[in-house]
């Protein structure tokens, strides 16, 4: 049926016929207006009549009144937590799923306008992120594989050229990263053995190996960043030559089907004393991507087996900073999810690296592991979200 | 406020009230609570509001699936609303989009409930009878507009519900409809020749002369 039939095509014209409608009076050009219109269309009249009478009658309903269903918001209450329940199934099955699936069952994007920065950017690297999903079911599906066999390799470059032993197995703390420190010690040394004057170490420093085992390939015990975790204190650090590959693996996450994650965009407010705590924590440089394995406070840069650190005086790098907004996660406590998860963060080739880090306190309050009420959160029952351990995730780049 | 002078569908709450509950849902700021029953509040005191734009633009048997749509979708991006608009208008475009995208999927089943139920029509002769000419007390005619009504697409249903039913004002109806202010009366005028032929047709069909 064509219903548009008879209707003036000119739009001051309409305005016009639909202040008569409605009536009220109009400007005398108006009138004048309305007047020719009146003319040329006999029929007019009689149609304005009958809209006004149709008006008449609609405007009567504005009269009886409707209420809402007594059970309204309880049924909106059900249907938010049947949403969370299947996010939480799903990612209770994550556990067993194959590798690739995504461990997260909440990322929070905290911070303001990343998305809007990035846009150009994570659209040249969307083929990037496919390429680097592809390699991640490749990866995962060999991990433990790989990890035996990278355990092997370590044990014998170790044994036989300590020089070039793989990064990964090495971690300097925070204090010994510094740029002002004194040239590294030799290989295998710890803090306690290179103290001197002046020194972070003698100052505050407690003595701290400066080699990680290499069964802690993110720094840290799993178990000991679950508990962490569980305090809130778990911090997942990023470092990115790119930033934008980094952002465009969380914001993939935060894209996934909610079956897979349930995303709640928190308070803009978190994101600032999230930052200001985890700042100086990330300012030191304490991550050893740049700095060979042996580059460590007190040994001869010149000795055989040493290299200058890449961010010494004589060879300035940038300092790693924080960059972007940090986000959230919520995982299953389990080390699997956390050893999956970190895969999916730092996907083998895509030139990131991630590691496990401690904060100072507890971000519990930061990342919202209490339910946020302006998010899906506020309906669902607190203790199956409290019982789940949560991250930070910070992204350092150059 | 309705530009016409007509009482709205629904006494609005005050918006510094709204705007209170929403600060409050929020939290006040570094480390603090937020208050879970603010949300509550809010969400009670425009319920039916909400419900009752769901039931006038798709019938009572869609309307609390609709509404209960809108809700979630209200909750889910509450902390995504700006305060640019009144909270309530706010609310109301959630809840039309949600119905707009329901008639849309819907089209061709043309035939689904809509506002022709003794539901929506009970009390609307008991009350204050608008200054017209037209038989507004019969509630026949009633039914009849209300099938015509049935008969227009999404938008210009929207547009008719939200001014002469709900009693939004012009820059409210743009707002929720998000399209220009300044094109609102001319597409209202267009809905309301639509829907007069649609009663034409209506009447047809029902063997009675125009």
């Amino acid at each position: 049926m064509n219903v548009r039939a008879n209707i003036p095509a000119d739009d001051a014209l309409a305005a016009l016929l639909e202040d008569l409608v409605e009536g009220r009076a109009l400007a005398p050009s108006g009138q004048a207006r309305v007047d020719a219109a009146l003319a040329a269309d006999p029929a007019l009249a009689g149609r304005l009549s009958a809209m006004r009478a149709q008006r008449a009658v609609l405007v009567s309903l504005r009269h009886a009144p409707i209420q809402a269903p007594a059970d309204l918001l309880a049924r909106a209450q059900s249907a938010l937590e049947r949403e969370e329940r299947e996010a939480l199934l799903g990612l209770a099955a994550s556990e067993h799923r194959t590798a690739g699936s995504i461990p997260a069952s909440r990322v929070e994007f905290t911070g303001p306008g990343v998305l809007a920065r990035l846009t150009p950017v994570v659209r040249v690297l969307r083929p990037i992120a496919a390429a680097a999903a592809i390699i991640l079911v490749a990866g995962l599906s060999l991990w433990g594989v790989r990890t035996l066999v990278q355990r092997a390799s370590d044990t014998l470059a170790k044994s036989s050229d300590p020089d070039v032993g793989p990064i990964e197995d090495h971690a300097i703390t925070p204090e010994l990263a510094r740029n002002d420190l004194p040239a590294a010690p030799a290989p295998g040394e710890t803090l306690a053995g290179t103290d001197a004057p002046g020194s972070p170490a003698e100052i505050d420093t407690p003595p701290a190996p400066t080699i990680v085992a290499a069964e802690h390939p993110f720094g840290m015990p799993l178990d000991r960043a679950l508990a962490l975790a569980g305090e809130g204190r778990l911090v997942i650090r990023i470092r990115a030559a790119e930033e934008g590959v980094a952002l465009t693996i969380l914001e993939n996450m935060l894209a996934r089907p909610r079956a897979d994650r349930a995303v709640a965009r928190v308070n803009d407010a978190w994101a600032g004393p999230m930052l200001a705590i985890l700042s100086p924590r990330i300012e030191p440089d304490p991550l050893p991507d740049s700095i060979p394995p042996t580059t460590v406070a007190g040994s001869d840069p010149n000795a055989p087996g040493t290299a200058a650190p890449a961010h010494a005086p004589g060879n300035p790098l940038p300092s790693w900073r924080l960059a972007g907004a940090p986000y959230a996660v919520h995982f299953n406590p389990g080390e699997r999810t956390l050893k999956a998860l970190l895969g999916v963060l730092a996907p083998s080739g895509s030139g990131l690296r991630a590691s496990l880090d401690e904060a100072p306190r507890s971000l519990k309050e930061e990342l919202g592991a209490d339910p946020d009420p302006a998010a899906i959160l506020w309906w669902s029952n607190p203790t199956l979200w409290d019982a789940r351990p949560s991250a930070a995730i910070v992204i350092e780049t150059r | 406020m309705p530009t016409s002078g007509d009482p709205p569908a629904h006494q609005p709450h005050p918006e510094s009230d709204d705007a209170a509950l929403v600060a409050r849902i929020r939290g006040p700021g570094e480390g603090a609570k937020a208050d879970p029953e603010a949300l509550e509040s809010l969400l009670r005191r425009h319920q039916d509001l909400l419900f009752a734009t769901c039931q006038r633009m798709v019938g009572p048997r869609d309307a609390a699936d609709l509404c209960q749509t809108a809700l979630v979708k209200i909750i889910q991006g509450l902390s995504g609303f700006d305060g640019r608009a009144q909270f309530s208008t706010w609310a109301v475009r959630i809840a039309m989009n949600a119905c707009l995208s329901h008639l849309r999927a819907e089209r061709l089943r043309r035939h689904a409930a809509l506002p022709d139920s003794e539901e929506v029509l009970a009390g609307a002769g008991s009350n204050r009878e608008p200054a017209s000419t037209s038989n507004v007390q019969d509630p026949v005619e009633r039914r009849r507009l209300l099938r015509a009504l049935d008969r227009l697409d999404g938008e210009q249903r929207a547009m008719i519900v939200l001014r002469d039913v709900q009693g939004l004002d012009y820059a409210q109806i743009a707002a929720v409809l998000e399209v220009a202010e300044g094109t609102v009366k001319s597409r209202l005028f267009r809905a309301r020749e639509a829907l007069r032929t649609a009663m034409t047709a209506v009447l047809k069909d029902d063997g009675v002369n125009s």
